[in-house]
């Protein structure tokens, strides 16, 4: 029995070793077969975003050729005196998109991501972008600005950004809308 | 060590152990892209919009696209590092490599050189070239922020290990910020080798120095718990129980280590002949719910060590326990490889996301299967092995879905092309025949005699020529008001009405020529006007033409595309299938041979624990007898 029990603690020990090199950073052994399927998966991948990015290219010639396409995009300056939840976008009165914010999203907008929040079509010409915005202002007030812009549609892709910037000055979430050709 | 609920034990591991495995295995290549820079192209906001969501793909997909459609130039070096970044997370190193080299080719700044150099060392770390991966960590000047920095000197003093010139890795542990986590990682690493190496005293006092350190965090509480039982298990191999019993007692009870801590601990006890004291952990862990093979051996030790007392009964009850629960783990481990078999571990771990929607990154690598399996396979699950298998089922199960969406699309766009054909058609003679388009071709030869008046106006200094419309009209009413008294003239006195005349056309000629150099000026402008409004007018109708000639041939361009991509998505679905098939078998086999290990040391267990009854019993019938 004890060269039994002895052997069993080898192997508890032994299973302590395991466990301390698991901290250690990736040393990436695998076997050559899993190497294989991995390296497989990585050439699918390759494949795949390829593709993916010529999909979206040729999705985009055909639904929103260029004389005619029009994006709306979104950007938050720091968001500490707005907290964004919810925008509607309407162009010549029409409403194209509506969107909820979730928090992830609101945090990627406030470290500097820009959302594309519409595409579509438009034709060249005069026309003009609404939009109406909810959420919280200072003092965890809620807070419903809103912006309108004429443009004129060039022939073109155009498109347009809201920004929420904060206005530390006056302590007043501002928004706007930037033209980019 | 404090006893906890054995539920809440199971939980905290699982917490521990996607903590552990998300700061220390998995530190991003883009972990630090924070706000930085300024955005000022709207693609690499969008890129950075996806990124911060840790949507990997589709970051990697709209700098893809924007490299191809409109590269973003604003941002100098940053798309392209972002992108390698990206790609290397992403597990396609080869293209990263490619990125990372071409930045250094093209002399980049010193930031983005720095960074380039040290991808590139992860890369040829991890592919084992660890000359390589030195000289590039070596050659990095101070550009990295403190924590890229401390994880480079990280991995530097991790070659050094491996390498086996531990007075290296020594010296460039020194290196390192004292606050960085990456210290803690690099004493355990260091220390832990020292003692395999055996130079114990090195490296207990290297792994006394990590756990002087208050665990601030849960994550380095862990690796507290792993120090311990590192120096408990050096102490116990040079036979010095008592200070090893003194480290196990320090592994939490909540920690995933709180097993080999228990185990250990009354082993030290044990050795040390205090068999009373080893059987409080070793009672301990017989009750635990996560399986593990210290648990299992606690089960055999525990009656082994009543007997050893002279409490033969408690041997007996307890030897019949450990038969029980090993008859019930038995029957759980045959459940589950039937399980197993029934892919059941595999419907677990995939995500439940809608087709061809993307999880966030890191999601991949936390979420632990719901599955019967679980508590025996929990040391599995944290292994960057299993971890790794999972995030490739789980990545392939998405391109899976994203190639499906397009396969359902493509038909969808082939119709569309072929109705937009056939409008083309249809309203082909109505275009080519259109009044309107013909219309410019006479505005401008009206533009032309406009320009021609206004031009001979101004030459021969004509100033009526600018009267306006109702200026032309009283002028026209002036001129027949003339006619008549021309006529009247001789056969009646008309001189006061011929001096009201004159007073009439002097005062309006004054004022038109008063007025004369604006109104040449606004003459010129509308001109200009019109002559522009023509042009932008005669350029939409050409571009009109040139869109409508160029028409069958883009439908004709965009139903091959359509074709051949729709050919591509089709093969990359068999093989992402293919693929995802296999990744599944090969997990499956992981964790078979998990739980084939439980079984074999169970079955060995079980009949030390029937052959120990059976002896015990005798040993009983024969003082019973006596």
């Amino acid at each position: 029995v004890n060269t039994l029990i002895k052997s069993s603690l080898f192997l508890g020990l032994f299973f302590a070793g395991i466990a301390l090199v698991q901290a250690e950073p990736p040393a990436d052994v695998r076997s050559g077969e899993k190497q294989g399927l991995d390296s497989q998966i990585q050439d699918l991948k390759r494949e795949v975003l390829q593709l993916n990015r010529d999909l979206f290219l040729l999705e985009e010639d055909l639904l929103f050729p260029s004389s005619t396409q029009f994006s709306v995009f979104v950007s938050l300056d720091s968001g500490k005196l707005f907290s964004l939840e919810s925008i509607q976008v309407r162009i010549d009165d029409k409403v194209v998109a509506n969107h909820l914010y979730t928090e992830r999203e609101v945090d990627a907008l406030k470290r500097g991501g820009v959302q594309r929040l519409y595409m579509g079509n438009i034709s060249s010409g005069k026309h003009e972008i609404v939009a109406f915005l909810s959420g919280q202002g200072p003092s965890k007030r809620d807070f419903r600005p809103g912006a309108t812009l004429n443009f004129d549609k060039s022939a073109g892709p155009q498109a347009v950004e809201l920004k929420i910037n904060d206005n530390s000055a006056r302590e007043q979430p501002e928004f706007t809308i930037k033209v980019w050709e | 060590m404090i006893a906890m609920p054995s539920f809440a034990k199971i939980d905290s591991i699982r917490t521990l152990i996607i903590s552990v495995l998300l700061s220390s295995l998995c530190v991003s290549a883009i972990a630090e892209t924070e706000r930085e820079e300024e955005v000022l192209d709207l693609n690499y906001g969008l890129t950075l919009y996806h990124l911060f969501q840790d949507k990997y793909f589709s970051a990697i997909t709209d700098l893809l696209i924007a490299k191809k459609r409109k590269p973003i130039v604003a941002q100098g070096n940053s798309p392209e590092l972002l992108l390698g970044g990206l790609l290397l997370d992403y597990g396609i190193e080869q293209d990263a490599s490619t990125i990372f080299n071409r930045l250094l080719d093209e002399h980049a700044p010193p930031a983005i050189r720095d960074r380039s150099w040290f991808h590139l060392s992860q890369i040829q770390y991890k592919a084992g070239n660890l000359s390589a991966a030195r000289g590039n960590l070596n050659r990095i000047g101070e550009t990295l922020s403190e924590y890229r920095n401390a994880e480079r000197l990280h991995l530097l003093s991790n070659i050094y290990i491996e390498q086996q010139q531990y007075d290296e890795a020594m010296s460039t542990l020194q290196l390192i910020p004292k606050k960085s986590i990456f210290v803690a990682y690099t004493q355990f690493n260091i220390g832990v080798t020292l003692i395999k190496e055996n130079r114990l005293d090195d490296g207990v006092a290297l792994l006394q120095s990590l756990i002087k350190n208050e665990a601030t965090t849960e994550e380095l509480a862990a690796l507290h718990d792993k120090a311990y039982i590192a120096i408990g298990s050096a102490f116990m191999r040079v036979e010095q129980y008592q200070k090893a019993a003194e480290q196990f007692k320090k592994v939490r009870l909540n920690s995933p280590q709180s097993d080999i801590g228990l185990l250990g601990l009354g082993w030290a006890y044990y050795k040390q002949s205090l068999y009373e004291k080893a059987l409080i952990p070793w009672l301990e862990l017989n009750s635990s719910l996560v399986i593990s093979p210290a648990m299992q051996e606690s089960l055999l030790v525990a009656p082994h060590t009543f007997e050893l007392v002279e409490l033969p009964q408690q041997a007996v009850s307890h030897y019949s326990k450990a038969l029980a629960t090993y008859d019930r783990q038995l029957a759980d481990i045959r459940e589950i490889i039937t399980a197993i078999n029934k892919n059941e571990l595999l419907r677990s771990i995939t995500p439940t996301t809608n087709i061809g929607e993307e999880k966030p990154f890191f999601h991949y690598r936390a979420e632990l299967p719901e599955s019967i399996a679980t508590k025996y396979l929990m040391e599995l699950m944290a292994s960057q092995e299993f971890q790794h298998a999972i995030k490739n089922y789980q990545e392939l199960h998405y391109l899976q879905g994203l190639l499906q969406h397009w396969e359902e699309n493509l038909p969808t766009y082939t119709l569309m092309i072929e109705e937009r054909r056939q409008r083309y058609t249809q309203k082909s003679p109505l275009i080519k025949d259109s009044a309107q388009l013909k219309q410019v071709a006479q505005y401008e030869i009206l533009q032309k005699q406009f320009s021609a008046e206004v031009a001979q106006g101004i030459s021969s200094n004509n100033i009526l020529s600018l009267a306006s419309t109702e200026e032309r009209e009283l002028l026209e009413i002036l001129r027949s008001v003339r006619e008549k008294l021309d006529r009247l003239s001789g056969k009646e006195d008309v001189s006061e009405q011929q001096k009201k005349y004159e007073l009439l056309y002097g005062l309006l000629y004054w004022q038109i020529s008063a007025d004369a150099i604006p109104r040449q000026w606004q003459l010129q402008k509308g001109l200009k006007e019109l002559g522009d409004a023509l042009t932008k007018a005669k350029d939409l109708e050409q571009s009109l033409q040139q869109a409508w000639i160029d028409a069958p041939r883009r439908f004709n361009g965009f139903a091959a595309q359509i074709k051949e991509k729709s050919i591509k998505v089709r093969a990359l679905l068999q093989q992402t299938a293919r693929l995802k098939a296999e990744q599944g078998m090969q997990i499956n086999a992981l964790a078979l041979t998990a739980i084939e290990r439980y079984r074999v040391i169970n079955t060995k267990n079980q009949s030390h624990a029937t052959f120990a009854l059976a002896r015990l019993y005798d040993t009983l019938k024969k003082t019973e007898d006596k």
